[in-house]
C-alpha cells in the first residue's frame, strides 16, 4: 500500500495534486496537510512513502527547517518539494539536507508528477524541467559551496526581528567579525543591495520572518 | 436556467486542475468550457466563443501587465465578468484590481472549496465579491491608519528600499538630500514602530503598504 501526503496551505492545489494522483491510480491512501505543524503531526502519526509539500506551507518556519524536522517525524519518507520561484542554490541546499525531488509550480505538473513520484519512490532525485536547469546554473555560481545553514538562517531571523550586528553576535555567542562575514555572504547569496533589500529577499523567500 | 460559460486561466497546472474539478463537482449550473495555461490562447478563445465568467490567475500578467489586460478584455468583451484568483493579498492591489474592472477577488490561500461558487454566484447575480481573507484585511486595512499616516514621500522611499537602493541612491531618484532620506527612515521607524531599517521593509509588506 503506497501512502502519500501532501501538504500546501492551498486547497486548490491539493485537490488537482489529488486529481492527477486519482487519474494515475497508482495510490491507496492520501493524505492532506495545510499547515507545517499539520503536515508534522501527519507525516509522525501516518509514516508516508513520499511526502509532498509547498516550500512555502508555513510562513513561521522556513523549508530547510522544516525538511529537517520532517526527517526526524519521518525518515523513512522521501522528500518533494513544489516551489514557486525556483531558485537553483536551494534546490542544491533542499537536496543536502535529504529531500529527493524539486517540482516547480510552473512546469507541466500535470504530466511530471506522476513519473517524480515514481522516481523518488526507486530512492532516485527528480528535478521538474525549470528546476533541473536552474540547478545546472547554480552549480556555475561561485557560491556553490556555501549553504544557507541554521547559522545563516538564524543571523537572517534575528536581522528580521530588530536586532543589531552586535546584539545577534552577543545571541548567537560568536564573534562579531563572523556576523558581518555572514551578513555579507547572505547579502550575496540574496543578491541584495543593501541590508534592507536583503530582508526583502529574504522574506520573499521565506527565509526571514519577523514578530508577529 | 442556461449554465453559466466559464473559462479557467492558471499557469500552474495543480490549481489549474483543483479549480476544474471544484467547478465540475457543483451542482450549480456551471459548465467549463475552457481551461488554459497562457493568455495567448485565453484571448485566441474569447474572440470566437461565448463566455460569461472569466476565472483569472493573477501570477500570468506581471502587476501592469495585469492592469492592461483587464482593461483591454473589458474594451473587448464588455458583457465579460473577471474574477481574480489571487496569489497576493494586500489592499491596495485588491483595491486596484477592483478599480481596472474585476467583479471578484479570491486568495488562493482562503478555504476556495467552500467558496469558489458561492463566488462566481454572487458575480453572476450582478454584484461584486471579495472572499474573507481579502475581505478582513481589505476592511482593517481601510479603518486603520498606516496608509494615511504615511505620505508619497515615505512610500516612495520605501519602494526604492524594497527595490535595493541605498539612501544615496534614493536620494538622488528622488531629488532630496541624503539628509532628508534618513530622516524619512527614523520616521519609518516611528510609524512602524520597529528598531531597526531592515524591519522596516517586512513590516511595510506586512501591513499591505507596498505594490507588489
Amino acid at each position: 500500500m503506497i501512502r502519500i501526503l501532501l501538504g500546501d496551505e492551498a486547497d486548490v492545489v491539493l485537490i488537482g495534486v489529488q486529481t492527477i494522483l486519482n487519474n494515475a491510480d497508482n495510490w491507496d491512501a492520501i493524505y492532506t496537510a495545510r499547515s507545517g505543524g499539520e503536515l508534522l503531526e501527519v507525516a509522525r502519526e501516518a509514516q508516508p512513502q513520499v511526502i509532498v509539500f509547498n516550500e512555502r506551507l508555513d510562513p513561521l518556519i522556513d523549508v530547510l527547517a522544516l525538511v529537517e524536522r520532517l526527517k526526524n517525524a519521518a525518515p523513512q519518507s522521501r522528500l518533494v518539494v513544489l516551489g514557486g520561484q525556483v531558485d537553483g542554490l536551494l534546490v542544491r541546499d533542499l537536496f543536502a539536507c535529504g529531500v529527493l525531488g524539486y517540482l516547480f509550480l510552473g512546469d507541466d505538473l500535470g504530466d511530471c508528477l506522476p513519473p517524480a513520484l515514481g522516481t523518488v519512490l526507486n530512492n532516485r532525485p527528480y528535478l521538474s524541467p525549470t528546476a533541473n536547469a536552474e540547478y545546472l546554473v547554480a552549480m556555475q555560481s561561485p557560491l556553490r559551496n556555501w549553504q544557507l545553514d541554521s547559522e545563516a538562517r538564524a543571523v537572517l531571523r534575528l536581522l528580521a526581528r530588530g536586532l543589531h550586528i552586535s546584539q545577534i553576535a552577543e545571541q548567537m555567542d560568536v564573534p562579531l567579525r563572523r556576523i558581518y562575514w555572514v551578513r555579507q555572504k547572505l547579502r550575496k547569496r540574496f543578491g541584495a543591495n543593501t541590508n534592507e533589500h536583503l530582508i526583502s529577499m529574504a522574506v520573499s523567500k521565506g527565509f526571514a520572518y519577523g514578530e508577529r | 436556467m442556461q449554465p453559466i460559460r466559464i473559462v479557467v486561466v492558471d499557469k500552474q497546472d495543480l490549481s489549474r486542475h483543483g479549480v476544474q474539478t471544484l467547478l465540475t463537482k457543483s451542482d450549480y449550473p456551471i459548465q467549463v468550457v475552457g481551461a488554459f495555461a497562457d493568455l495567448a490562447s485565453t484571448e485566441a478563445y474569447l474572440q470566437t466563443n461565448r463566455v460569461h465568467i472569466l476565472l483569472l490567475d493573477d501570477t500570468l500578467p506581471s502587476a501592469p501587465e495585469l492592469d492592461q489586460l483587464m482593461e483591454r478584455l473589458q474594451t473587448s468583451h464588455p458583457g465579460l465578468n473577471i474574477i481574480i484568483l489571487a496569489n497576493r493579498l494586500n489592499p491596495r492591489y485588491v483595491r486596484r484590481v477592483f478599480d481596472y474592472g474585476a467583479r471578484g477577488f479570491i486568495y488562493k490561500h482562503d478555504r476556495v472549496e467552500d467558496i469558489l461558487v458561492q463566488g462566481i454566484k454572487a458575480v453572476w447575480d450582478g454584484n461584486t465579491y471579495l472572499s474573507p481573507r481579502a475581505m478582513t484585511l481589505f476592511c482593517s486595512n481601510w479603518t486603520g491608519t498606516d496608509s494615511n499616516r504615511l505620505n508619497q514621500s515615505d512610500l516612495a522611499v520605501l519602494q526604492l528600499m524594497v527595490d535595493g537602493y541605498n539612501p544615496q541612491e534614493i536620494a538622488l531618484q528622488l531629488d532630496l538630500s541624503v539628509r532628508s532620506i534618513y530622516r524619512i527612515y527614523g520616521r519609518l521607524r516611528v510609524l512602524l514602530s520597529v528598531r531597526t531599517n531592515e524591519q522596516i521593509v517586512d513590516t511595510a509588506r506586512k501591513r499591505g503598504l507596498l505594490d507588489e
